[in-house]
């Protein structure tokens, strides 16, 4: 059962980098396309950008741009909507994020991707698969990126349920309208104790990870889950609002499962892909595609050896003389053990015979 | 004629260079202008990301600020924005520092495999000068 998962992960991984081309832009494109539909359908008030072909582009542009873009354009979607129903929350919106931004994000743009994911995800009901992710794949500082992301969530949920109250436009309204925003910001506690939960899972799912027992990361997806599971337990209760608690437990277990299959999967998209460069010395330029040679696991086949007379030219195999130029030519990590392992065998035989 | 072991070289370079292009940048510093120029970043972004929280608190509370301006005692309205921008300063400061002089460090040491190879190009360089 595990060597064949283990030999699908290999598989993958060969497919991977052999189309890795043309998989990015395509898995890019349909990631893009969900978010942007899915920020369109929680807030779309502004009509002109939840038209197909709008997003369709949009999608596409971020297909083939950084990911950065990407985010921009998620983040500028946002705006426009918020900007369409009302300027000063959209303004106040810009000064929310641009703090976030100075006094947070700043130190970790790498990850980025949480704190578009955690609202996504939340619409989804699976969100807290991102703290078990940055558990193991970051370092505590991901509770800022984390922190952000349910601020994100509960502002664009505290605004959707804000504009249903607001009917006529004029500036004593926008004012209100931006006072009962910050207010339900501010004296959310259910938010609070979200980023508390989720700080905590990260934390958790971090130190487990990091303990010297095997199987510690699998452990580690399994604490972060119980913990988020527990801590929301608590948190539910104490607000009183226990009719979450049945999705919230399920999201977990399904987060946990995803979490658990990324992390045995994260070797595919972790692996070093086909490098494109270009150089030049005095004489050529150098336009090169590097491809990382990977070794794909196939079953090992034990041969048994029931006559061990015939010998004849395995010496010159086993030695690897045939090999050595190869090997001296690259780098290589393993050397030493491949020079132990000749040696032992060469040991082994002389005793034998 | 191509030299197909400079090439490999190269191509490694080339990899190295696209892969760790903010460590290379950092190398340009020494390890104190590094750590200066990022304290003196940090310090900027919290203060323009402080005085931004105060004019969003300022307008959530505008009417009452409105409301009694005779009645705020101003001078101590201003020691606590001061104090608070002093305590959270300090703070931003202490810890990127640590954090800033670990992240040189340790992009010192992820170099060493660049400057491996560079090393192993410049002796290709010089065994072609004597051959010529």
């Amino acid at each position: 059962m595990m060597m064949t998962l283990l030999e699908f992960r290999a598989k993958l991984r060969g497919l991977y980098q052999k189309y890795e081309l043309y998989i990015n832009p395509v898995l890019k494109f349909i990631v893009s396309f969900i978010v942007f539909q899915l920020i369109n359908s929680a807030i779309g008030y502004d009509e002109r950008l939840t038209k197909l072909p709008v997003v369709l582009l949009l999608a596409f542009i971020s297909a083939f741009t950084p990911s950065a873009v990407f985010l921009m354009v998620a983040a500028t979607i946002s705006f426009g909507h918020v900007f369409y129903i009302s300027k000063i929350l959209s303004f106040i919106i810009v000064i929310i994020m641009l703090i976030m931004y100075l006094l947070f994000l700043r130190f970790t743009p790498k990850l980025g991707y949480a704190i578009v994911a955690i609202p996504i995800l939340f619409l989804f009901r699976v969100p807290y698969v991102v703290p078990i992710l940055l558990g193991l794949f970051s370092s505590p500082i991901a509770i800022l990126p984390a922190s952000c992301g349910v601020i994100i969530y509960y502002l664009f949920q505290i605004i959707k349920v804000a504009t249903t109250l607001q009917t006529d436009v004029s500036i004593e309204d926008t004012l209100q309208l931006y006072t009962y925003v910050a207010n339900n910001l501010i004296t959310n506690k259910q938010m609070l104790l979200t980023i508390g939960v989720f700080a905590l899972v990260i934390l958790v799912t971090y130190f487990v990870k990091r303990m010297k027992y095997d199987y510690a990361r699998e452990m580690a997806v399994a604490s972060g889950a119980l913990t988020c599971i527990l801590g929301f337990l608590i948190s539910n209760l104490s607000l009183d609002i226990s009719n979450q608690i049945g999705p919230m437990i399920l999201g977990t277990l399904l987060s946990a499962i995803l979490a658990a299959v990324i992390q045995f999967f994260h070797i595919v998209l972790d692996y070093s892909g086909a490098e494109f460069v270009q150089f030049e010395d005095e004489d050529y330029y150098y336009y090169v595609k590097a491809v990382p040679k990977i070794n794909i696991t196939t079953p090992e086949i034990n041969v048994k050896r029931i006559n061990p007379q015939k010998t004849s030219g395995i010496r010159e195999n086993l030695t690897g003389n045939r090999y050595k130029e190869v090997l001296n030519d690259e780098d290589d990590e393993n050397e030493e053990e491949y020079e132990e392992y000749e040696n032992y065998t060469i040991k082994n035989r002389d005793k034998d015979n | 004629m191509l030299d197909n072991k400079k090439i490999r070289v190269m191509t490694k370079l080339a990899i190295c260079e696209q892969k760790s292009s903010e460590d290379i940048r950092m190398s340009m510093y020494y390890k104190t202008d590094y750590v200066r120029l990022q304290l003196m970043k940090t310090i900027i972004s919290v203060t323009v990301g402080y005085i931004l929280l105060l004019f969003i608190i300022g307008f959530f509370q505008a009417e009452f600020l409105l409301g009694k301006t005779f009645d705020i005692d101003f001078i101590r309205l201003g020691q606590y924005i001061v104090g608070f921008y002093i305590i959270i300063l300090t703070v931003y400061i202490a810890a990127s520092f640590f954090v800033y002089s670990y992240k040189y460090d340790k992009s010192r040491k992820k170099l060493s495999k660049y400057y491996k190879l560079l090393q192993e190009l410049n002796h290709i360089y010089r065994e072609e000068q004597i051959d010529e």
